[in-house]
């Protein structure tokens, strides 16, 4: 088993130290236990984050932010491709048209625009033959980087169940440097720029897991280019542009694709699709206690309702999956068979593998790892258990983690300290009328005591 | 390192519960996750025996830096043929347990796949010791 030095893992999310007062909301809602509270500031750990962005919604600070695309880097490119992906539209009112939405692009400086999605029926094609090549249960979709990333960290044994594709993002991206080759374009000249939905896919453009190189050259964020969009598409509302021919369109599949249930229909067997990180541990939990076998195929999406929820969409997720198959349902809709652009072999679409990156670890060494798990359990039931966070982390069970690791103190629990202040009386009559007599103070002051 | 805990037979919302917590362990001990899986799934269904077969019983784990050694004693009503219930597809789950998504009598023969040692003792109307060893 390869395993990636953390420091080389490129993250999109980042506390800014100015603004966070260290109130722990972040931390306690990080489903991989990465935030802990240090110096009074949020502190993310390389290895565990997964770029989700849940603790982004959790901060009622402003504190946390998503690593920004710049608009005018596109300027140092002379073929300058917008990369849309579908849910872009459902930003927009019903009567903003596709092409609307292509002038807009268009008229901010790009040369060309194409939608991620257009490359979706490879997706379905790597999909089924994932499924039919092995026998492997659940396939689990990489659609969605925070899900690969969550499997990568938490689920290290289901890196196996991940279908070796790479993403539509990539997909696409090929798409249009062979379409610019057969055009004789020197590919140093295009740049290729992706307009995300959420930070797990700066990182996928950034660096794409199991794969080498992503042929993005950069990306752009969402809620940036909506409010640049409004003003653009303010600008041509009403008129018309005879020179304007649009390229691409969609089909009714590509439009759904990155919603919840996009992909599910094209998979072989019995099938889930699940939405949101809390829901998708709850039943990877299971997966992995059960060796659940008789489930053919698992759509997993960290966001609610899919990318309509992404963390930089500006609508609500809701009202974007109504404008959406609103969309996909109209007569109008694209009905061309296959992808857009043919000329792309499997061998091509393949990644070699991915890698499982385990967290929980608490030493390399066996039995080395065993004594301190032991002491960790010691900890542990000397604890209020009542994951007050006041120790900069997550839970209790973190905190006699960290203690062992030599990462905190022991005294970094104020109960802890509470107890051995004998001269703090006050103190142990707040936490006594507070929690009761048998949480702690002199109960916990005997047990360490009798511990030692 | 040593771990125990509990199971209730019939308890099905807490089947796999014991399972959960160890499988939490072990994470922790940076064994080799295909490893854990294994040990995991027999587990798993070797818990939900108890639950599902006996009445109540209880999960003795030992561990050390070359194996993992699980034990898993129950009271109940013991199994009659060991050599039956090791056969794929044998079951005797009543209809209710069935109802429940269990009783395809692939248990034991999943736990057999996935340990190293096994060793099933069992004295009617007395119960079962489910033995197993995995190797790290
Ligand atoms: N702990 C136990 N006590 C009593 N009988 C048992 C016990 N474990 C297994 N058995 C017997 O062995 C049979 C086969 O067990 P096995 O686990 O293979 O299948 P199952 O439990 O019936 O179904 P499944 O495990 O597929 O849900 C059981 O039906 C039961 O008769
Ligand atoms: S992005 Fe997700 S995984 Fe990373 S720190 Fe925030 S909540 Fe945790
Ligand atoms: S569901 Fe979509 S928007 Fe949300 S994290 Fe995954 S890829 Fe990004
Ligand atoms: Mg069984």
């Amino acid at each position: 088993m390869e395993k990636q030095s953390p420091s080389s893992i490129f993250h999109a999310i980042y506390v800014d130290e100015n603004q966070c007062i260290g109130c722990t909301r972040c931390m306690k809602i990080c489903s991989t236990a990465a935030i802990r509270i240090c110096n009074g500031t949020a502190m993310i750990s390389n290895s565990r984050c997964i770029d989700c962005g849940e603790c982004i919604k959790a901060c009622n600070f402003n504190a946390i932010h998503i690593s920004q695309g710049d608009l005018q880097s596109i300027f140092k490119y002379k073929y300058r491709v917008a990369l849309i992906p579908a849910v872009l539209f459902g930003q927009f009112k019903l009567d903003v048209t596709h092409d609307d939405l292509h002038r807009a692009l268009l008229s901010i400086g790009f040369t060309s625009v194409y939608e991620e999605e257009l490359s979706a029926e490879f997706q379905i094609d790597a999909i089924r033959r994932f499924q039919q090549e092995s026998d492997i249960k659940p396939v689990i979709s990489s659609f969605c980087p925070a899900i690969v990333r969550l499997i990568q960290v938490r689920f290290p044994t289901l890196t196996e169940n991940l279908v070796l594709v790479k993403s539509l993002i990539d997909i696409t991206g090929l798409t249009i440097l062979k379409e610019a080759a057969d055009k004789g374009i020197d590919p140093s000249d295009v740049g290729i720029f992706y307009i995300t939905p959420c930070a797990a896919k700066i990182c996928a453009v950034v660096s794409p897991v199991g794969d080498e190189k992503s042929p993005i050259t950069g990306f752009l964020n969402m809620d940036m280019m909506f409010d640049r969009l409004s003003i653009e598409l303010q600008k041509i509302k009403g008129t018309v542009d005879p020179s304007f021919k649009r390229k691409t369109s969609l089909t009714r599949t590509e439009v759904k694709w990155s919603l919840t249930g996009g992909e599910i229909k094209h998979a072989f067997g019995r099938k889930l699709s699940i939405d949101g990180i809390a829901n998708v541990i709850e039943f990877l939990n299971k997966v992995d206690d059960e060796a659940i076998d008789d489930i053919d195929f698992l759509e997993l999406r960290a966001c609610d309702q899919g990318c309509a929820g992404g963390i930089l969409t500006q609508g609500n997720r809701f009202l974007t999956v109504e404008k959406l198959m609103m969309r996909a349902n109209k007569k109008a809709v694209n009905k061309r068979h296959g992808p857009y652009y043919s000329d792309i072999t499997y061998d091509e679409i393949k990644v070699p593998t991915v890698n499982p990156r385990p967290i929980e670890g608490l030493d390399k060494d066996i039995s080395v790892a065993i004594k301190k798990m032991e002491q960790k359990q010691e900890i542990y039931k000397m604890l209020p258990q009542l994951d007050c966070g006041c120790c900069g982390c997550p839970t209790c069970e973190a905190f006699s983690e960290d203690v062992v690791k030599s990462l905190k103190p022991l005294s970094s629990c104020m109960f802890i300290q509470v107890a051995f202040n004998s001269k703090n009386d006050r103190g142990k009559e707040i936490i006594r009328k507070i929690w009761g007599d048998s949480k702690i103070v002199e109960e916990l002051k005997n047990k360490l005591e009798n511990d030692n | 390192m040593h771990l125990e805990y509990k199971v209730q037979g019939g308890n099905f919302s807490k089947a796999g519960h014991a399972s959960g917590e160890i499988k939490k362990v072990l994470k922790q001990l940076n064994l080799n996750p295909m490893v854990i899986k294994r040990i995991v799934v027999a587990l798993y269904e070797a818990e939900v025996n108890i639950v599902a077969h006996a009445y109540e019983g209880d999960i003795i784990v030992d561990i050390d830096d070359s194996k993992v050694h699980v034990v898993l004693n129950d009271r109940g009503p013991g199994i009659p043929s060991i050599e039956r219930a090791m056969e794929k597809g044998y079951s005797t789950a009543s209809p209710l347990v069935r109802e429940m998504g269990f009783g395809a009598g692939m248990g034991l023969p999943n736990i057999k796949k996935n340990t190293d040692e096994l060793n099933i003792k069992s004295v009617v109307g007395e119960g079962t010791t489910v033995d197993f060893i995995n190797y790290l």
